[in-house]
């Protein structure tokens, strides 16, 4: 891809919020660019986690194993968003949920190991990243307290449910 | 363990058998409300006293809620609670349009003067008028209570809400009270003794019996059991016991009952202890005394076949484990002495009515409940082989389950 495109396709990456060119230039110049086939994994849980990407384009399943062995859907998302972040912020070394291409995809994939040298380095524009990062998790996190919320209430009219049944099983 | 955390023991033994769930076990074990009030009287010294007093309603998913009140220098809210869910299984296993309740004052009432029990008695529906009710909690006589109190409370609430017998029952005859009140629990026992030994093969004519206790439910039960032919090998009050093989003659001991006040020293038996009576050799162990009367210690030595529960309580869980090994039945407390409450509703039922049934119309409708409860009780316990008593708290559970959910939560 022209790296004049990569800069608009980055611009559009909530990440990227605020950089001015030279910044963009700072990131995309550790950057490689990437593609996932439809239906390639692009990370498995429990991979060594090494680099976070920005989908560029293309959707992505985001899966985790739930403890029966299947996979449970966490989201699905799209251009500009990014993943395998947690390796970055978190420090954590392997993945902690699995991303699948739904349709062929390009991303753009930063080595963690010299994102945080920029950092390391006070680099402003790796800063500004950080900072957005920051949000997106936030609003992920605000999502997910929907869930769990959602959750709570699914259960509490299972219980009746399961109630009433267990009356009628012990009905004489 | 006491009698109260015994009754809750039960229900939660019952409750993880039909694997309610956690919540729902708390739901259910949980009062609607606790009220603890203050009742200073003036006693007739002209000293002022503070009493504590309690009415604690357990449950209303099936009417209003029906439990006694007792006098006692022990009454505390923890005991009064559990006494008051005893009362929500009991009222569901008889299937009377009742919830559970219970109350109680922290007092001596041996140490006080009819008018200060009457002054505190008035006091303290002063504090709970606004609780209690006929759609709403009826009081009954407990523990050192009676109609006469009853009466009091009666005559008490009215001075609020206008004329009201159904606020309470047990009342005096001749003050809305109802015929066959009095016997009523020690009646109940009688039926449910018939329906148990007939499982056996046993009839109460020629069956012996062995009753600890000779108040008010052991006195009834063993009269109106000498009337239908059964044998009273042992039998016992606080004072002490006695004991004859070949049968006492129950008529004979209410005499000496009447002038002694105790059983003890009846000249027509051998005398023994209160507990000794509960290792009698004999068909049917009536426990109509104290709470927790059976325990680990006396319950592998007990020779009976059945045990009927005529006091709340009278076993406690290590015991009921011993019987259940041992292959003897226990019908349960809820179920047994269920008799009271069940004519306690009927006198209810009058009250509202503006009408008096006769005796024998109170009998036959007793004793048709009582079977009723017993024969679904004991067809759960066969076909779901569990004991006589978790079968009468799942019947129980069962009952209270619907309506808390059909009405909604």
């Amino acid at each position: 891809m022209k790296e004049s495109t990569l800069m608009n396709s980055l611009l559009q990456a909530p990440i990227c919020r605020g950089l001015t060119e030279p910044e963009l230039a700072t990131i995309l110049e550790i950057t490689e660019e990437t593609s996932a086939r439809h239906g390639e994994w692009i990370f498995k849980e429990g991979d060594p986690g090494d680099s976070l990407y920005i989908v560029l384009h293309g959707q992505i399943d985001i899966q985790k194993k739930d403890r029966n062995g299947g996979q449970q859907q966490l989201a699905r998302i799209g251009d500009g968003s990014v993943i395998g972040e947690m390796s970055l912020i978190g420090g954590h070394s392997v993945r902690s949920a699995s991303a699948l291409a739904v349709t062929d995809a390009k991303l753009l994939k930063i080595p963690t190991a010299r994102f945080s040298q920029l950092l390391a380095e006070a680099n402003l524009a790796a800063l500004k990243v950080v900072h957005n990062l920051a949000q997106v998790m936030s609003r992920r996190l605000l999502l997910m307290d929907e869930k769990l919320v959602e959750m709570a209430v699914g259960r509490r009219k299972e219980e009746l449910l399961d109630f009433q049944r267990i009356l009628t099983n012990w009905s004489f | 363990m006491n009698a109260a955390e015994g009754a809750s023991y039960y229900f939660r033994k019952a409750a993880r058998i039909m694997d309610v769930g956690e919540r729902i076990e708390t739901l259910l074990a949980t009062p609607l409300r606790e009220v603890k009030v203050q009742v200073p009287i003036e006693l007739d010294s002209g000293e002022i006293r503070t009493f504590i007093g309690y009415r604690i309603q357990h449950d209303n998913s099936r009417g209003p809620m029906k439990g006694g009140l007792r006098y006692h220098p022990e009454v505390d809210q923890e005991e009064v609670v559990a006494l008051a869910s005893l009362m929500t299984w009991k009222t569901a296993v008889v299937n009377l349009p009742y919830g559970g309740a219970k109350g109680g004052i922290t007092c001596d009432p041996a140490q006080m003067s009819v008018k200060e029990l009457e002054r505190l008695t008035r006091k303290f529906v002063d504090q709970v008028q606004d609780i209690i009710g006929p759609t709403q909690d009826i009081p009954a006589p407990d523990v050192n209570t009676n109609p006469q109190v009853m009466a009091w409370i009666m005559d008490q609430y009215s001075k609020y809400h206008g004329h009201s017998p159904a606020v309470v029952t047990g009342k005096p005859l001749d003050l809305y009270g109802s015929k066959g009140r009095e016997a009523a629990t020690g009646r109940g026992i009688l039926y449910t003794c018939r329906e148990i030994l007939r499982q056996l093969g046993l009839t109460i004519k020629g069956a012996r019996f062995a009753i600890q206790g000779f108040g008010n439910v052991g006195s009834h039960a063993a009269r109106l059991i000498y009337d239908d032919g059964g044998i009273l090998v042992a039998v016992s009050d606080v004072h002490g016991g006695l004991k004859n093989s070949s049968g006492l003659d129950v008529p004979a001991v209410f005499e000496h009952v009447k002038r002694h006040g105790t059983v003890k020293g009846f000249g027509g038996g051998t005398a023994c202890t209160h507990d000794e009576v509960l290792t009698a050799d004999c068909e049917v162990l009536i426990p109509a005394a104290l709470g927790g009367a059976l325990h680990a210690k006396n319950a592998p030595e007990v020779r009976a076949r059945v045990i009927v529960e005529g006091a709340n309580g009278p076993t406690d869980p290590e015991a009921d484990e011993v019987f259940e090994r041992r292959g003897i039945p226990v019908v349960p407390d809820i179920l047994a002495n269920a008799g009271g409450v069940t004519v306690s509703y009927f006198e209810w039922v009058q009250n509202l009515q503006h009408l008096s049934w006769d005796e024998e119309r109170i009998n036959s409708e007793l004793e048709k409940i009582m079977k009723e409860a017993f024969e679904r009780i004991a067809h759960i316990g066969r076909t779901r082989k569990i004991p006589l008593r978790t079968a009468a708290y799942i019947l129980a559970i069962g009952r209270v389950g619907k309506a808390t959910v059909l009405r909604g939560i």
